[in-house]
């Protein structure tokens, strides 16, 4: 009898073992889509913050548009400076930096702070055109980042945009403002 | 032996308990796969969403006119575009206010397991035009006058011609104001503050303009109510010439390059500075277009001049002027033998905004067409001749005109 009931035991446990394979299998993927999309879209989130400071800022800068109309100019020297500031990734423009910036703080803040920490020259790519709307309308301002970093765990970075470096996905925010 | 019937109850109990669990767990990670993937999706979403429209408004404020909302209107639905937002876009005038929002249907990727094919992702965002001028002076002669019984020409205020005249705020002169507009219908709908109360009315207001509050002496001299103009403070504004301690190139090697757009000419959206005149006028339409957005600030005269209608609007570009001017100059002129500020057109001004010569003569003649004028007046001296066509009212105050954010007039995001 006792021989029965640890047959039976031994068969159980198999079972189990066996249907938590088959889960795990399932399982196991979805947390890492879980953990690898919820970051990219956090990444994502930010850049399109960044996106709409820089638009911000350029408008505040740049004045008027130095190109003709209806034709994509890259923005004057202001504009470029706060590019650059965003692209060093110094972070010390950003609100929380001591003493606190004279200007307004950078896109880049928004890239740079923890937990990201991603506003460095290697991985951080800033593009302003200068755009003036065709017949009597201001100029307006097109800022597009995109940022190449490591995915959380990379098990799905082949369903994201693929960054420059091997391993790398990209977020690309654009937005175009007056 | 007892238990031997127990076993297969005791099979069967545990049978499908792990499909149980799989069935709990697969719920639970597929409600932490909606909320990471699905929501961190539409929260991307919703903040392109929102910045779209704030852009929109951002685009639109400057040239929203809640009497005619159709250029904020058509601004802002550019904008919107120029986002990728051609549909679910909703701009709506409301007074004061002048809001966008923007709606869009987003699929889910595991949010269909429960039920949530799509979502509405939706933004708004809203601006506010300020007030007019807290001083409520819709033109002011800053000088002090003579007061004689009757008036002289080229010092306080001098107002003649044959047009109707509306103005919408007080009248304030430190010296005389005098007022003849000969068309029947005028109106002055605030207070005509002059130093000379009472003025012979027969010789300064000899059409009987209705004046809803009166003529008032009581405290003058009344101070100039847009911001003072240091040179220094100013010249921080400039964005095209030099600077305003030097002279602006003109001609083809200036800065100030017409644009010809069919039949109107504009410029580029800019404080324009220069130590000497600056003379302001299109080159091949000989109308200043719609919408054209530029500030003027000299220590020489500035002087408009044209045929056409002269649509003109503050620069629009950021930390603007101190007071939403169109024109600033700091020339000095006893009267108005000459002008600081010189305006003319055989057609009609469209104005937003402030003209502004603290120590010198304003004279704005012409506007056969008429004249629209949301802004302020504010010279040393002001002397306005209306042309003596019949045409349209001149119609002066009422409002700042937007842009540089100045505290009279000018809008501001809201929400």
């Amino acid at each position: 009898m006792r021989q029965r009931q640890r047959a039976t035991r031994e068969r159980s446990k198999g079972v189990a073992v066996l249907e938590l394979t088959l889960s795990l299998v399932f399982l196991v993927p979805l947390m890492m889509a879980t953990l690898d999309f919820g970051y990219y879209f956090y990444v994502g989130a930010n850049a399109q913050e960044a996106a709409r400071q820089g638009v911000l800022q350029a408008v505040s800068v740049a004045g008027g548009c130095p190109g003709p109309v209806g034709t994509e100019t890259n923005c004057n020297a202001a504009v470029a400076n706060i590019v650059t500031k965003m692209a060093s990734g110094t972070g010390t423009a950003c609100a929380s930096a001591s003493p606190p910036p004279v200007t307004p703080p950078a896109a880049s803040c928004y890239l740079n702070s923890p937990p990201l920490g991603l506003g460095t020259a290697s991985n951080l790519t800033v593009t302003c055109k200068c755009t003036p709307q065709a017949g009597p309308a201001p100029p307006y301002f097109k800022m597009q980042i995109q940022v190449d970093f490591r995915p959380a765990i990379g098990f799905f970075r082949y369903l994201m945009p693929a960054g420059t470096a091997p391993g790398t996905v990209r977020y690309t925010a654009t937005l175009t403002g007056a | 032996m007892k238990n031997l019937p127990m076993l297969p109850n005791t099979r069967n109990r545990e049978r499908g308990a792990v499909a149980m669990m799989v069935a709990v767990m697969w719920t639970v990670l597929f409600g932490m796969a909606v909320l990471a993937v699905d929501f961190g999706y539409l929260y991307t979403k919703r903040r392109n969403i929102q910045a779209a429209a704030d852009s929109a408004v951002r685009a639109a404020m400057p040239v929203y006119d809640p009497q005619n909302s159709s250029a904020a209107i058509n601004r802002a639905n550019a904008m919107a575009a120029a986002n990728g937002y051609t549909s679910g876009v909703t701009p709506v005038a409301n007074g004061l206010e002048f809001s966008v929002s923007i709606a869009v249907n987003h699929p889910t990727f595991f949010g269909s397991l429960f039920g949530i094919g799509t979502r509405s992702v939706s933004g708004a965002a809203a601006g506010r035009l300020n007030a007019a001028p807290s001083s409520g002076a819709a033109i002011m002669a800053t000088a002090p006058s003579v007061c004689a019984a009757s008036p002289t020409w080229g010092v306080g205020i001098y107002i003649q011609g044959d047009r109707v005249l509306n103005i919408t705020g007080d009248v304030v002169s430190n010296g005389q104001a005098f007022m003849m507009p000969l068309m029947p219908g005028s109106s002055v709908t605030g207070t005509v503050k002059t130093a000379c109360a009472p003025q012979p009315a027969a010789a300064y207001n000899p059409r009987s303009v209705p004046e809803t509050g009166g003529e008032s002496a009581t405290g003058n001299p009344w101070p100039d109510p847009l911001p003072t103009v240091a040179l220094a403070a100013l010249n921080a504004f400039c964005t095209k010439g030099t600077s305003i301690y030097a002279p602006m190139a003109t001609g083809p090697a200036g800065p100030l390059q017409w644009t010809n757009v069919g039949p109107c000419d504009t410029i580029t959206n800019d404080v324009y500075c220069s130590s000497i005149d600056i003379a302001v006028a299109p080159t091949a339409s000989n109308s200043i277009c719609p919408g054209t957005r530029a500030t003027f600030i000299s220590q020489g005269r500035i002087t408009f001049g044209a045929s056409g209608t002269l649509n003109l609007q503050p620069y629009s570009g950021g930390p603007g002027p101190p007071d939403n001017a169109i024109a600033i100059s700091t020339y000095a002129t006893a009267n108005c033998g000459t002008q600081a500020i010189n305006m003319g057109t055989s057609s009609m001004f469209n104005v937003t905004g402030n003209a502004h010569a603290p120590n010198g003569c304003i004279n704005i003649g012409g506007g056969d067409a008429g004249m629209t004028w949301a802004g302020s007046i504010v010279g040393a001296h002001l002397n306005f001749g209306m042309s003596n066509i019949a045409g349209l009212p001149w119609t002066i105050g009422g409002g700042g005109g937007g842009g540089g954010g100045g505290p009279s007039g000018g809008w501001k995001m809201i929400r």
